[in-house]
């Protein structure tokens, strides 16, 4: 009787070792999308001037850089929060 | 080992305690058997036959505990992970809306930047001369360094 429990908790135990699984576990996670569509776009060229122009001319090819660069920054800026979010609550699931 | 994860939990706790039930009715089996000379000479084999089934019946059943360890752990990550997808999407429709807000002021402004160069420098359009220099400098520092 001692012999057959022996041999029972033997393979009891030969069986859960066998079964180990390995960590981490696999389960299915999605990479997280871009804050959003606009964001995935690359920024424009800036403008140029044309020879012989105006001052006005000067004024607006300078307003419509700076425009330009500024909803560039705001690209760059969804990015930065996008990250330091995204990584927080990456950490969170571990 | 892989081919576990697609059997439901019920099926593989029915299979196992299928593979003990059947030995154990062997073995009883072979018990009784002394009670009927005429086939007692099968006894030895049909014991052996059950120990056999009934340790690999064991066998499984402590892998069994394992596995569904495995699967519990596997289920509470997927929970957590479900979480942090919802939290993400929530986020990003929270990230454009404030950027859609911000770009949207960036373009009230060049408008009215606009306007106001419409009114107010057009008049110097034809007192100030702009040299081919000062466009020639204006862009080569607009253009993308390569």
């Amino acid at each position: 009787m001692k012999k057959t429990l022996v041999l029972l908790s033997f393979t009891l135990l030969t069986g859960c070792a066998l079964f180990k699984k390995p960590d981490p576990v696999a389960v299915t996670m999605s990479f997280p999308d871009a804050p959003s569509q606009k964001d995935l776009e690359r920024c424009p060229e800036l403008k140029r001037l044309n020879a012989g122009a105006k001052l006005s001319d000067v004024a607006n090819t300078v307003n419509d850089n700076y425009s330009t660069y500024y909803e560039c920054a705001n690209k760059a800026d969804d990015w930065i929060d996008w990250y330091n979010a995204q990584k927080k609550i990456f950490e969170s699931v571990k | 080992m892989i081919l576990l994860n697609f059997i439901p939990d019920l099926y593989l706790q029915f299979a196992i305690f299928a593979v003990i039930g059947i030995g154990l009715i062997l073995y009883v089996i072979s018990i009784l058997l002394a009670f009927f000379p005429a086939f007692a000479i099968y006894k030895s084999s049909i014991r052996a036959i059950s120990v056999i089934i009934i340790l690999a019946g064991v066998y499984f059943f402590g892998g069994y505990g394992v596995e569904m360890e495995w699967r519990e752990k596997a289920k509470i990550m997927q929970g957590k992970v479900d979480v942090a997808e919802a939290k993400s999407k929530d986020l990003n429709s929270l990230l454009a809306k404030k950027s859609k807000e911000k770009s949207k002021r960036i373009h009230v402004k060049r408008l009215v930047v606009k306007q106001y160069i419409t009114k107010e420098i057009t008049k110097y359009d034809n007192t100030c001369v702009i040299p081919d220099v000062f466009v020639k400098a204006h862009n080569d520092s607009a253009e993308a360094p390569k």
